[in-house]
């Protein structure tokens, strides 16, 4: 059994086991019944399933039964249910639909993009609808950055100014841990395996300041910057390392301007391969934004950890995706100014 | 009722709030059960309305935090060796730390079975967003244990 199997059994057991079986109290459902003469059922539209009238004489145990039991009937025989094709199925939620969110861009934010199939992958809606969007509300981001996602990548929130894509893959329901993230930087750790080592005393504005500061973490292996440009500038380099998750328990690399955080996955991962990723900064009016691409053809540490056999060429097709998504990476000065 | 208020007592992790939260949920379906336009979906809108719930109880929570009563988190059910009891303390206190939407997540898919995308549906998030939210609960809670495991084996050896 995998290691990860085994912690995930160690939580499944907590949980059972957590509390023991609490029945509801009975002063709960006394305050329902409580509450019942009180609260008026909503009407149900045209169209839809019509419950049975329900009697305040009757009690709320009853009532609730009756319920359910229409319910199980009307499945029971078919009745024909109008069935709208969105989302949620809790009536008067609308479905998501890629409208125009912010004043300074016509594309939807990434976190509003509707869900969707993955074509060849799965009819579940796993992925986002491929299109153009915005990274991120400007206040969370330092410029107006947009993109084009292709179909079969779906939306990793890491947290505050921490968000990526990741491409969805036939035989691992958890997820790839596969694609591109982005995120603003904040501080950056002395050492990535070390938090009590802490953080470099000074801010980083430039990204060669913060090239500097990552080429010293211990265990880790930066190239030699080259310098690049998409109207701001930017140093591009691969980083890797030899160290395993155990010899850097919660690596963590930097913070992001919102107090979110940047792991040190996939360079420090539970095989303690070395997986080159590309990191490209770029200086947006003195404030970072990285682009970090696991631009690598093999099995990612997460896909391995989760029991995907190591195949050198897994993604090899995915970086075409990958390629089109950095490629179409737009920066706009959300002053409006082009660039 | 039973298990939904099992479910929001590990969500929320206090028995007043679950008691409220289970409260709240069962209202809501009631009241709003007329418009519910596919009975396929009858579960996974009564969890949905139960997350909702739990959410607002978290909320009230945070702001009135003088009146929390934890719940008991050293009886498990089930005898022990030292061990595992350690480890479910572990587990615990780390829990006890999550986000009131990474519990959620965990209690949704590890506890009643939901798969990623009926987690998605209940709590009204793509599934994206219940991914990553599973991936950073399990990987908090995993550092976490290893953590306070380091801890005690450094404290017994001093």
């Amino acid at each position: 059994m995998r290691e990860n199997d085994r912690f995930i059994g160690r939580v499944e057991d907590y949980l059972v086991e957590f509390d023991g079986d609490t029945p509801l109290p009975g002063r709960v459902l006394d305050a329902i019944h409580a509450e019942l003469p009180r609260t008026r059922q909503a009407k149900a539209g045209p169209g839809f399933m019509r419950m049975p009238p329900m009697l305040s004489t009757v009690s709320f145990r009853a009532r609730w039964e009756i319920a359910v039991a229409a319910l199980i009937v009307a499945l029971a025989i078919g009745t024909f249910i109008s069935r709208e094709n969105d989302l949620s199925g809790v009536g008067g939620v609308p479905a998501a639909s890629p409208t125009p969110q912010s004043s300074q861009s016509a594309a939807t934010l990434l976190e509003n993009a509707p869900a969707a199939p993955c074509p060849g992958i799965t009819d579940e809606l796993n992925c986002i609808e491929p299109g153009t969007y915005q990274l991120g509300s400007t206040d969370l981001w330092p410029a107006i950055v947009t993109l084009v996602v292709p179909k079969n990548w779906w939306l990793y929130e890491g947290g505050t100014s921490n968000v990526g894509l990741l491409v969805e893959t036939k035989d691992n329901q958890g997820g790839s841990g596969w694609g591109v993230t982005f995120s603003t930087v904040g501080s950056v750790m002395i050492d990535p395996c070390d938090r009590a080592a802490g953080m470099f005393e000074t801010d980083v504005h430039t990204p060669g300041e913060m090239y500097d500061m990552i080429a010293e973490w211990p265990g880790f292996e930066a190239s030699e910057p080259e310098p690049i440009s998409n109207g701001y500038d930017g140093v591009r380099f691969t980083l890797t390392s030899t160290k395993t998750a155990a010899e850097c328990p919660g690596g963590l690399m930097w913070t992001t301007t919102r107090s979110g955080s940047v792991g040190a996955y996939p360079m420090v991962n539970t095989q303690g391969r070395p997986h080159h990723t590309e990191f490209r900064i770029f200086d947006v009016d003195g404030e970072p934004l990285v682009v970090m691409a696991m631009n690598f053809p093999e099995t990612s540490p997460f896909e391995e950890e989760n029991g995907v056999p190591f195949d050198p060429e897994r993604h090899a097709e995915d970086l075409v995706g990958m390629d089109a998504i950095l490629d179409s990476i737009e920066f706009k000065d959300p002053q409006g100014g082009a660039n | 009722g039973d298990h939904l208020h099992s479910v929001a007592r590990r969500i929320l992790r206090d028995p007043y709030l679950a008691e409220d939260a289970t409260q709240r949920a069962l209202l809501e379906a009631w009241q709003n059960l007329p418009r519910l336009r596919d009975p396929d979906r009858f579960e996974a809108w009564t969890y949905r309305l139960l997350v909702n719930a739990c959410n607002a109880e978290a909320r009230r929570e945070r702001r009135h935090r003088g009146n929390l009563r934890l719940l008991a988190s050293d009886a498990p059910v089930v005898p022990d060796t030292a061990a595992r009891i350690a480890i479910q303390h572990q587990l615990d206190q780390a829990f006890r730390r999550l986000g009131v939407e990474h519990r959620t997540v965990v209690v949704l898919i590890h506890y009643v079975g939901l798969s990623s995308t009926e987690a998605a549906e209940a709590m009204g998030t793509p599934v994206g967003t219940v991914r990553s939210r599973l991936h950073y609960a399990l990987k908090y809670l995993r550092e976490a244990v290893e953590a306070d495991a380091r801890l005690e084996r450094s404290e017994s050896l001093a």
